[in-house]
């Protein structure tokens, strides 16, 4: 049995522990009570007398920060007052038994003054954002044509799930139990909120799952362990705390937005300007807004070079709970508004989407959007030359309109409508507003005196899936035997915090950094006496975006491309949409494990239409095929998991657009989205 | 309430509320640490068992329907002959299983193994939607139980 | 602790008898059959809130079984939903296999009863469409007080489905003992359940039949329904396209449109559902065809 089959044998059986498998059958659950209104201040509580052995805490029992600031926002972990949320957390409680806490949470009454009133940002960061250059109002004045494009896309995708904290004590140590995306934040905010030191914190970070799936409930789960923290040193014992998706205190979703796009287009199709404005629906608190902000803008923009542009963004608070990452922070955002513009544009201008992609895509030496510097590794023209021919997209762009056009000539309605959708894109893990607190990516090795090498890295390994390219790495530099490779699965101290994994999971710096380790430890190991360890570290040297006013500069160490064709059918008689055939043509330089990357894809892509379609799987499953090009040898691997959210959406929405022959201007798609649009009459 | 049961195989009998979840009691009483538990609404299947063959949503069964019947859990199973049909199958297909799912995805399999080792794309089909999760593909699934089912018609043949 | 006094009580009779003499001295019981819409999300409780009685039908084996006759099929009312599928197409009538496969998942159907189903009014439109057109029966057990005897005897009724959400329908202490379905030959089925909103909030159901012969559509069901569970059946559209040959002429399908938008727009259906219905009716046509 090989390292593969027997992490898949360990999984299958279910003998991978999971956070609520930690502890013995004496650790306590800890229960939280939620608040039952959505917004207004607590006038009274009363708090029944705890019976023995149960303990509580509320706000003003918390010893160290009673707030937790995440993305340049204060969470509060306990409603003081104010409730600014419905299920936000008033107080936890524990027991050791489950059900005598539960009944003593039911006894507290709480009386509140309910206000209507809209939510507002009490952490006083900007709710508008701007990002303008150049002179718009000469380039609607010269404009051949302005084309315009409004869409609205919901919170989500999020799929809540049951999600379990355990914090274990051993006397004044806390070691934290959570498949928490951002450990290092967990040791961070627990040290603080108990206000001891943080090595008195241990995080025993548990898989997050591959892909998106990691930024679930980042900031609930965050809070979650501060709360089990705080139960656990004020009760002396282990806690262990659950939510499940039908508690009232579950978390919250990625926000949503709403684009109204317009664009000053010249005779040959090119993008003069572009003035863009959108409202993002945010929870009750927004972390990270900045960063999310700015993603949407930068997707908005995506690839069509545009040296004029006015983007105005703002966000509306509502009393939802705290908005958590999308699976690409922004990114699914603004690329999805951005792609469906630019094949509007190059449908008005009567050209196919593929045709005017091609005629507009900025050259070697020559910068995209309004001011990015193209990387040296540019090949996305190839890979949409590849993509065009290998689905046959301008053919069947053709049919399908010709179809579309003539529909109303029809005597006899067909059973289904078809259409196809193309878009690009392209990804970089890291952030484009450097949060203070964050460090940049490092990871040690050591080789220990029994020959086995102890690797520690943070954990974004995707199941274990790049640990087993990483150990191939160490393997082949120091011939060493594959099981004396171990990975550290404690977050070390000392070791840089690189953010949540879909910032920090810069596959192609830690690789590179493991390399560089592995060939300093190869000269050493001769040399000096073991156990022998060697760091590796990288600072982050770009800089911040929007610095300059402007939307310019490189801000990402390495960027993956795509370009993602989607066919599609509407059936006449229900209305409902399904995806057939969706090609991917992905450039994510030398990947390392091709064939699991792959598999990420094809989850991503499949996740990302579901979303499209408003949680429910298409009836019939749409073949994916997913090409990998690199355009030039031995480059460094980069990420590709994430481009689906990116590509997918807009392809699959323009396909419909041209199967149904209407403009829809919102996901999810369903049939009721067709209703009084003269569809399959 | 006394309920007597086969867990695994073993005759098994333990002094029970009839109201209790099925999950908490297996887990706790008989620790049957592959029973996940993500959605409470027998929605995703990370808690299914095995109740006379049929695979059932453990987080909304009272411990009560367990009385007489045959329970198999990934505990049982994974040490069963047959799981290394499962696991080489799914290796095949290059499934990425999350922890979370990975073993109701295994029971499903092998619940439809159980009753035909040529099963109908129907049936495979129904086997892969029993367990949602976004963790791999819906067409990777497919291929892995497809698979599985190949491994274990071959080595049954050649007993 | 678990406090044990708040569990239920759970009874487990043998035979239908037993199971109805039992609520004589539980009168509030309730009968537990799959348990899927009683046992419903439990959130962080480690107890399942049930009624304060149940009696668990699961024991009795004559509940559990399927027979088929020459003229019937008969359903056992606890045979889960799972059990009924693996019967195969072949043996089950027309567009039932589908209907079963789109009830929930795997799971939930392998512990769903076909009798839970019908007796639990609020989700009984699912399947009510396709049983209706199907001419299905419910056979039920009930006790009965007799002149000159002290106790009640056990008695036995049929009941066409239409009755059994109303008040002359199932009553407390009765037990839907099976489901009985004529074999007819039907040869053309279909049933779709749509989901119009994503919320899943409004449902559709659309569900035929036809017995088709040598090109000749000798005889045709087909019925509607939606989120109201209200089942809407034109008996006259049904006689009035009986004999006529196959594919249908523009003018004929025209016909169909006119009398199902009629009978949805008369049934207080919306415009989608409306256009849906006429769609389906025809692309049924048009496919029985062949």
């Amino acid at each position: 049995m090989d390292h593969d089959e027997r992490t898949l044998s360990e999984k299958l059986s279910g003998r991978i522990r999971r956070p609520y498998d930690a502890g013995g059958k004496r650790i306590q659950e800890g229960i939280v009570l939620a608040s039952p209104i959505e917004s207004g201040r607590i006038t009274a509580m009363e708090i029944p007398e705890p019976p023995e052995g149960l303990i509580y805490v509320v706000s003003q029992d918390i010893p160290g920060h009673a707030k937790i600031t995440v993305g340049g926002v204060d969470l509060p972990l306990f409603a003081k007052k104010d409730i600014r949320w419905k299920g936000q957390t008033i107080l936890a409680a524990t027991s050791p038994d489950f059900d005598t806490t539960s009944d003593w949470l039911s006894h507290i009454r709480i009386e509140t003054n309910e206000d209507s009133t809209d939510a507002s940002n009490e952490n006083g960061s900007e709710s508008e954002y701007r990002w303008t250059k150049g002179n718009l109002s000469a380039s609607f004045a010269s404009a051949f044509q302005v084309v315009e494009e409004t869409f609205t896309i919901p919170g989500g995708p999020h799929e809540q799930s049951e999600n379990t904290v355990t914090c274990l004590r051993d006397g004044a140590s806390f070691t934290i139990h959570t498949a928490s995306p951002w450990p290092g934040a967990v040791r961070r905010h627990v040290s603080r909120t108990l206000k001891i030191d943080r090595s008195a914190v241990n995080v025993r970070p548990y898989s997050v799952g591959p892909g998106s799936g990691a930024a679930d409930e980042m900031f609930k789960t965050l809070t979650d362990c501060c709360r089990a923290a705080l139960l656990s040193w004020k009760a002396k014992k282990s806690v262990r705390i659950s939510t499940s998706p039908n508690n009232p205190s579950s978390g919250g979703s990625p926000p949503g937005a709403e684009f109204h796009i317009k664009g000053a287009v010249d005779s040959e199709g090119r993008i003069l300007a572009l003035e863009a404005e959108f409202t993002l629906f945010a929870g009750a608190f927004f972390p990270m807004a900045e960063e999310i902000m700015n993603r949407i803008a930068l997707g908005l923009i995506g690839i069509s070079p545009i040296r004029n542009y006015s983007i105005k963004g703002a966000v509306s608070f509502s009393t939802s709970p705290p908005s958590e990452l999308g699976p690409a922070a922004g990114f699914e955002l603004g690329f999805l508004a951005g792609e469906l513009f630019a094949s509007r544009v190059a449908e008005n201008c009567l050209l196919s989407p593929g045709g005017w992609r091609r005629s507009v895509l900025p050259h070697k030496n020559q910068h995209f959007g309004p001011g990015i510097p193209i990387p040296k590794d540019y090949g996305l023209p190839q890979l949409l030359d590849k993509a065009l021919s290998a689905s046959d997209f301008e053919r069947k762009n053709a049919a399908c309109e010709q179809i579309m056009l003539s529909r109303k000539n029809l005597k006899v309605p067909p059973a289904a409508f078809n259409g196809t959708g193309m878009s690009c894109a392209w990804f970089g893990n890291g952030f484009l507003n450097h949060p203070r607190e964050l460090e940049s990516a490092s990871l040690s090795l050591t080789l220990g005196i029994d020959g086995d090498l102890e690797i520690e890295i943070p954990p974004y390994t995707s199941g274990g899936v790049l640990s087993r390219a990483w150990t191939n790495i160490a393997v082949g530099t120091l011939g060493i035997e594959e099981s004396a490779v171990k990975y550290s699965v404690n977050l070390p101290e000392g070791t840089a915090d690189p953010g949540p994994s879909l910032f920090g999971r810069n596959v192609s710096v830690y690789t590179k950094l493991l390399e560089l380790a592995c060939s300093d430890l190869a000269k050493r190991r001769f040399r000096d006496a073991l156990p022998i360890s060697v760091s590796r570290g990288r600072r982050r040297t770009v800089k911040r975006f929007g610095e300059s006013g402007f939307i310019e500069g490189n801000f990402f160490d390495t960027v993956s491309w795509g370009v993602c064709i989607v066919e599609s059918t509407l059936s006449a008689e229900t209305l409902e949409a399904m995806p057939l055939h969706i090609w991917l043509f992905l450039d994510g330089g030398h990947l390392l494990m091709p064939e699991h990357a792959r598999s990420a894809v094809e989850a991503e892509t499949e996740k990302a239409l579901i979303w499209c379609l408003g949680g429910t799987p298409p009836r019939e499953l749409p073949m994916i095929d997913v090409a990998f090009y690199d355009s030039l040898s031995k480059r460094p691997p980069r990420d590709i998991s994430t481009l689906p959210w990116l590509l997918v959406p807009a392809a699959f929405v323009r396909s419909i657009r041209q199967a149904s022959g209407t403009d829809i201007d919102k996901i999810p798609i369903n049939p009721k989205l067709f209703r009084g649009r003269g569809i399959g009459q | 309430m006394i309920i007597s049961f086969y867990l695994n195989g073993d005759s098994v009998e333990a002094d029970v509320p009839p109201n209790r979840r099925a999950v908490d009691f297996l887990r706790d009483e008989f620790q049957c640490r592959s029973l996940r538990f993500r959605c409470d609404d027998a929605f995703c299947g990370a808690c299914l068992i095995l109740m006379d063959d049929s695979p059932v949503h453990s987080c909304i069964l009272p411990a009560f329907e367990l009385r007489f019947r045959n329970i198999w859990t990934m505990e049982g199973l994974s040490s069963s002959k047959g799981f290394t049909d499962i696991v080489e199958g799914f290796k095949a297909a290059r499934v990425q299983l999350c922890a979370k799912c990975a073993p109701a995805r295994a029971l499903a399999t092998e619940a439809l193994l159980r009753k035909t080792v040529r099963p109908t794309a129907e049936q495979i089909r129904t086997s892969a939607e029993s367990v949602r999760c976004g963790c791999s593909s819906t067409a990777r699934i497919l291929d892995g139980i497809i698979r599985s089912a190949r491994l274990r018609e071959r080595r049954l043949d050649d007993r | 602790m678990i406090d044990k006094s708040s569990a239920p009580r759970v009874f487990f009779p043998r035979t239908i008898n037993e199971a109805l003499e039992l609520t004589l001295s539980e009168p509030n019981a309730v009968f537990w059959a799959g348990g899927t819409s009683i046992a419903k999300s439990t959130g962080q409780r480690r107890l399942i809130e049930l009624p304060r009685s149940l009696i668990s039908l699961g024991m009795i084996e004559e509940l559990a079984r399927a027979s088929r006759s020459e003229f019937n099929l008969e359903i056992g009312s606890m045979m889960s939903l799972d059990r009924i599928a693996s019967i195969g197409r072949s043996a089950l009538p027309a567009a039932l296999p589908d209907a079963l496969a789109s009830i929930g998942n795997r799971p939930l159907r392998c512990r769903a009863t076909l009798g839970g189903h019908l007796a639990n009014s609020s989700k009984s439109a699912d399947l009510r469409a396709l049983l209706h057109i199907l001419d299905a029966v419910v056979e039920t057990r009930f006790l009965r007080e007799r002149k000159g005897r002290r106790k009640p005897l056990p008695s036995t009724r049929k009941l066409s489905l239409s009755r059994l959400d109303t008040e002359t329908g199932l009553r407390a202490g009765e037990i839907l003992t099976k489901i009985i379905i004529p074999v007819r030959n039907w040869n053309y089925g279909v049933y779709h359940k749509i989901f119009p909103d994503s919320d899943h909030k409004e449902k559709f159901i659309f569900t035929a039949v036809a017995r088709i012969e040598k090109g000749i559509l000798i005889e045709w069901r087909m019925a509607l329904s939606d989120s109201r569970n209200i089942i809407i059946r034109d008996r006259e559209l049904e006689i009035a396209l009986a004999g006529k040959q196959l594919p249908m002429t523009l003018k004929e399908l025209d016909f169909v449109d006119d009398l199902v938008e009629s009978t949805s727009a008369g049934a207080g259906m919306d415009a989608y559902t409306r256009r849906a219905s006429k769609n389906l009716a025809r692309a049924f046509l048009r496919n029985a065809a062949g």
